[in-house]
């Protein structure tokens, strides 16, 4: 896709959110299943535990609220966090998708999905869980970021590189530098490629 | 030969001649007289005849009276007759009188015939002389005068052929013709007397024949008799006259007499071939034998008997004459002959024969009865001499008559001992189906006696013999386990208390057991049981525990069989056996156990064995089963003793291998791998089958090494390669785990040599290479290549400098080309590892370039040019590390993506951070319930 019809559609996603503000955004963080209060507050401090790396800890609450919430996505992608961080690749993978068939519309949890399946050398459905990502939230930045380093180093397509890089420049209120500088290498690499 | 009239016939003949009216002439001759004229005068000579003095008077008349003259004529005749009269009277008085007269008889006739004479001679030309010729030959005759009497008649018979008295008078000849012997005379008179019908016809036939027969004309007189007997009935021997009687039976007599003078029996059947229904001939037959018996010619007398009896077979009179026979050879003493008589008359007035299709047995009551006598003579002689002469044939011949009997007289009181003699004789004649089912008869069919006991005990018997037979076929054997099951239960419905039925009942379990019937044979086995004898209960028990044994109550049997041990100890014939029994009963009670899912019993029970049956040839069986069972319940540490002590116990036995088969398994499953590995060079060494075999060398290395026994593993997978360099894969694996097993134990020198030697095997396999093979070889060939590449780091490039550059540059190249080799198999992941390292040999020289030693007393600018030079000499190798690195990279999006791919990733990062350091971002927590 070249980019004129990327921002082309971006521009589409764009208006049809203004028409309906933040909807797949407020999907997202809509909460489906309400935890009580104090499997709340465990629950949130899984979350800081894992930020910690403690995963012992962390996991054992996520395992207790997965029992007890069976249909929640939150402590599946959790757990698959945690897995990630252990280089679990395949138990990762396994309890991310668990959580997107609680809540398909996680771009997040595809986010973290597309980088296992990167790490296993599985690019295409990287790419394709990242497209889905974006899909499912064309707000979310990392989407377009982790998108544009696949096809820059793994798929060798500097071209959608590019595109994507400048897509998450497009959602970076606060800009990014370090991307811009790789946004100009990439516009001389592919300039000289043509030539 | 000449034969006399017998008495009777002399007897009939004088009747004949006296009770014909010869003198019927008297009242004639005075109503004659009376016709005459002289009335007065014959009144005169009336009265005074009557008054006693007519003689006198006639006399007196004749002397005056003239010749010629009718009235002389008749006196002459009265006188005559009177004075024949008068001899009559005389000569009956005489016959009576112890004192007769005879002279004056002689005297008185005399004169009657004078006078007749001269009646004769005075008036030779009266029409009516007939009747005086026939006057005067009855004074002949009364005077003894044969000769004048024959004259006489003669001249009759001649001068009036169709005289009143012609018949008579010829008859009158014919008799004294036959008198005087003159039968050639007699025949003809005979003869002549027969040329009419008349009173005397039958007499005249009848002596007609006597005549014949006295001439030797047997046939002539045969036809006589023949016809006399046929012209009257004689058939109602009751209603017979005596002299009818006498007649016939003279008849008959000499009828017979001429047949045996006409070449006997032959010539009667063919002389009355065609009138068989006469009423006679039986007696013809009768008298004929009669005959020869007077004779004491018993076989003629026999054959004549027997001739009647074979040619009239269906007549009344046939058994008669057939028992007749018997007793003439009785009386002749031929034993042998009465035996076939007696035999011929059973035979042919069997009560089943024809004979009584056309009579009546009611009206024969002395044929049965002496049929019944004589059946049973046969019988008991046949089979007396049958077994005096141990001859079958006589045997079969009693079995016959004993059968005849039977069935003849079934409700005689002698057929039960018959029929149980008869069952006897056949069973000795091994006729064993027959005398089976007589002795049943015998047994059930009539009222109890000894012999039926003995009859129903022999039924049971001879059955179980049959049943037992070697040569008995298999629907024979079946047939006859069922007879003896059949007739043992009527025995013991019939005999309840003999003293036998316990040993029948025995039998009976036992036949019942070879037929299959196990549960009857269990009944019948325990109903014996109780009060029975020792050896019976043995027997019983044995039984028992075999039916018990068939059905599978094995816990049952096992009992049975402990019990039949202790109730008949060592010295029962097949003690050893029946230990054997038990021991087979209690493997069988495990493998029960076995199938009904009760693994720990049947476990027990198949070590029980041994000590329950410790001679047993079935305890190895059992404790490999028991140890089989265990192991397949995981349970190897119980397993495990029991096969140790199997293979100490049972030396040579046949499930060895498969014991160390087991062990194997179980050292492995318990993780005792050298100890399985050793199981397993035993296996190699008996396994069948090259592959099998090969297998289970390979399986010892490999257990080895596992066990962690790596000399023993070395040196095992060392020999397999040299045993099995084929299949190829697998020799090359093992040079793979060899070349390990060198590498772990630090032989690094031996490592590589395997190394080595896998890359050249793999090069050299032609068509057997592969790509694990050559995946091995490249293996082989990056870590060959590590070595050059530690020795190329670990050479610094110190003084002197050149020097070691030079060397550094060689090794660097080396190294280089050795993974650049490495990269020629395009095996994936060991391409990427080659180019990971020389992306990190160009990095590691260009460093090194960088890093080297400085050369001393540089100046601070001689150093700044130094390290400018010395960085632009490092800068291409950089490049060639990216350049490299890079490449691996590339593979990515071919989905080449391993470990040195990745690990390229990150020096390139490190290398060139603008172009490749990059790093996803990625959400810490997903903070979302």
């Amino acid at each position: 896709m070249c980019r004129e019809w990327s921002a082309v559609l971006i521009l589409l996603l764009l208006t049809a959110c203004a028409q309906q503000p933040h909807k797949e955004a407020e999907d997202a963080a809509k909460p489906v299943i309400k935890l009580s209060e104090d499997d709340s507050i465990k629950y949130n401090k899984a979350l800081s535990d894992i930020k910690r790396k403690r995963y012992k800890q962390a996991d054992a609450v996520l395992d207790k609220l997965i029992a007890s919430y069976p249909d929640a996505a939150g402590p599946l992608a959790n757990k698959a966090v945690i897995f990630s961080n252990k280089m679990e690749l395949v138990k990762a993978e396994q309890y991310f998708l668990k959580a997107l068939e609680k809540n398909d519309k996680l771009a997040q949890v595809r986010n973290n999905l597309a980088v296992v399946y990167r790490k296993k050398g599985e690019f295409g459905r990287a790419k394709e869980m990242l497209e889905a990502a974006i899909v499912s939230n064309p707000y979310y930045a990392n989407a377009y970021y982790n998108l544009a380093i696949l096809y820059e180093l793994y798929l060798q397509q500097p071209e959608k590189a590019l595109e994507n890089y400048q897509l998450y420049l497009d959602l970076t209120k606060a800009g990014d530098k370090q991307v811009t500088k790789w946004i100009s290498m990439l516009q001389r690499q592919i300039k000289a490629g043509r030539k | 030969m000449t034969m006399a009239l017998t008495n009777q016939g002399l007897v009939y003949l004088l009747l004949v001649l006296f009770s014909v009216p010869l003198m019927a002439a008297d009242k004639p001759l005075i109503a004659d007289i009376e016709k005459t004229e002289d009335r007065s005068y014959l009144e005169a000579i009336k009265g005074r005849a009557n008054s006693g003095n007519a003689v006198f008077e006639y006399r007196k008349y004749l002397q005056i009276s003239k010749k010629g003259s009718k009235q002389r004529r008749q006196v002459l005749l009265r006188l005559a007759e009177i004075e024949l009269e008068l001899s009559e009277k005389l000569l009956a008085e005489d016959i009576k009188s112890a004192d007769p007269n005879e002279a004056e008889m002689k005297q008185t006739i005399a004169s009657s015939i004078s006078l007749f004479e001269t009646a004769l001679s005075e008036y030779s030309d009266e029409s009516d002389n007939d009747r005086v010729l026939y006057q005067l030959a009855r004074a002949y005759e009364i005077n003894a005068r044969p000769d004048q009497v024959s004259n006489t008649l003669m001249r009759l018979i001649s001068l009036y052929p169709s005289s009143a008295y012609y018949i008579e008078s010829q008859f009158r000849l014919a008799e004294a013709y036959f008198i005087n012997r003159q039968y050639s005379q007699s025949y003809n008179a005979y003869t002549g007397v027969l040329s009419r019908q008349s009173e005397f016809y039958d007499n005249a036939q009848y002596k007609r024949g006597w005549s014949s027969f006295k001439l030797s004309k047997y046939d002539a007189a045969l036809k006589d008799f023949i016809a006399l007997l046929d012209s009257h009935d004689f058939s109602k021997e009751k209603s017979l006259s005596r002299i009818e009687k006498e007649l016939y039976e003279d008849s008959i007599r000499v009828i017979s007499l001429s047949f045996a003078y006409l070449q006997g029996i032959d010539t009667v059947k063919r002389f009355f071939a065609k009138r068989r229904s006469a009423s006679y001939i039986k007696d013809i037959y009768y008298g004929l034998g009669n005959h020869y018996l007077k004779q004491k010619r018993y076989a003629d007398t026999a054959g004549s008997y027997m001739a009647f009896v074979q040619e009239y077979k269906h007549s009344s009179y046939a058994p008669q004459l057939a028992l007749e026979t018997i007793e003439v050879w009785q009386k002749s003493r031929f034993q042998g002959e009465v035996l076939k008589a007696r035999d011929y008359f059973s035979r042919t007035f069997a009560l089943n024969s024809d004979f009584w299709t056309v009579n009546k047995k009611e009206d024969f009551p002395e044929v049965i009865i002496q049929l019944k006598n004589n059946i049973s003579l046969l019988a008991q002689y046949h089979h007396s001499i049958g077994q005096k002469k141990n001859s079958v044939a006589e045997k079969k011949k009693a079995v016959y008559w004993y059968d005849q009997y039977i069935r003849s007289f079934s409700n005689d009181k002698a057929t039960p001992h018959l029929h149980f003699l008869y069952a006897e004789l056949l069973a000795e004649l091994r006729q064993e189906e027959k005398a089976f089912y007589a002795y049943e008869a015998a047994a059930y069919q009539y009222a109890k006696s000894k012999e039926s006991t003995e009859s129903a005990y022999a039924a049971v018997m001879l059955a179980t013999v049959l049943a037992g037979q070697k040569n008995q076929s298999l629907a024979g054997k079946k047939k006859w386990q069922a007879a003896v099951v059949s007739s043992t239960l009527k025995f013991s419905k019939s005999y309840p208390n003999d003293s036998r039925l316990k040993n029948i009942l025995l039998r009976l379990a036992e036949i019942q057991y070879e037929q299959g019937r196990m549960l009857e044979a269990i009944e019948m086995a325990e109903k014996v049981i109780p009060q029975s004898t020792k050896e019976q209960k043995i027997k019983a028990l044995l039984i028992l525990a075999h039916a018990q044994f068939e059905l599978e109550l094995y816990a049952e049997a096992e009992k049975s069989y402990s019990n039949l041990l202790t109730l008949s100890g060592k010295q029962h014939a097949k003690y050893k056996k029946i230990r054997e029994r038990v021991a087979v009963s209690i493997y069988k009670e495990a493998e029960l156990a076995l199938k009904s899912g009760q693994s720990a019993l049947a476990v027990v029970t198949f070590l029980r064995l041994k000590k329950a049956v410790p001679e047993s040839a079935h305890i190895a069986t059992a404790e490999y089963d028991a140890a089989a069972e265990l192991m397949k319940n995981k349970k190897w540490k119980q397993a495990l003793p029991v096969l140790l002590r199997f293979r100490k116990m049972h030396p040579g036995h046949k499930l060895q291998n498969d014991v160390t088969t087991k062990l194997a398994i179980i050292y492995t499953e318990t993780q005792q791998f050298t100890k399985a590995a050793a199981e397993y060079g035993k296996i190699a060494g008996f396994i069948k089958g090259p592959e099998k075999r090969r297998v289970a060398y390979y399986q010892v290395a490999a257990l080895y090494q596992q066990g962690g026994d790596s000399v023993r593993a070395l040196n095992a997978y060392q020999s397999y390669i040299k045993k099995y360099p084929q299949p190829f894969d697998i020799a090359m694996e093992t040079r793979h785990k060899i070349s390990d097993l060198y590498g772990a134990a630090k032989n690094s020198k031996a490592q590589d040599l395997w190394r080595k030697n896998i890359i050249e095997t793999d090069r050299n396999a032609g068509k057997n290479r592969t790509d694990r093979s050559r995946y091995l070889a490249a293996a082989a060939s990056v870590r060959l290549a590590d070595k050059l590449y530690r020795d190329f780091a670990g050479l610094k490039l110190k003084a002197p400098f050149k020097k070691n550059l030079q060397r550094k540059k060689i090794k660097m190249k080396g190294a280089v080309n050795a993974f650049a080799n490495a990269t020629k198999y395009k095996v994936a992941e060991v391409t990427t590892e080659a180019i990971y390292k020389i992306g990190q040999i160009y990095y590691g020289f260009s460093k090194d370039l960088m890093q080297s030693e400085r050369p001393a007393k540089l100046t601070a600018e001689e150093k700044e040019q130094y390290d400018i030079l010395l960085e632009e000499q490092a800068f291409p190798f950089e490049e060639k590390a990216i350049e490299f690195h890079n490449a691996n990279l590339n593979r990515a999006k071919d989905h080449v993506y391993d470990d040195w791919v990745i690990k390229s990733v990150a020096r390139l990062g490190e290398l060139f951070p603008l172009r490749y350091k990059r790093t996803e971002k990625l959400e810490a927590v997903i903070n979302v319930p």
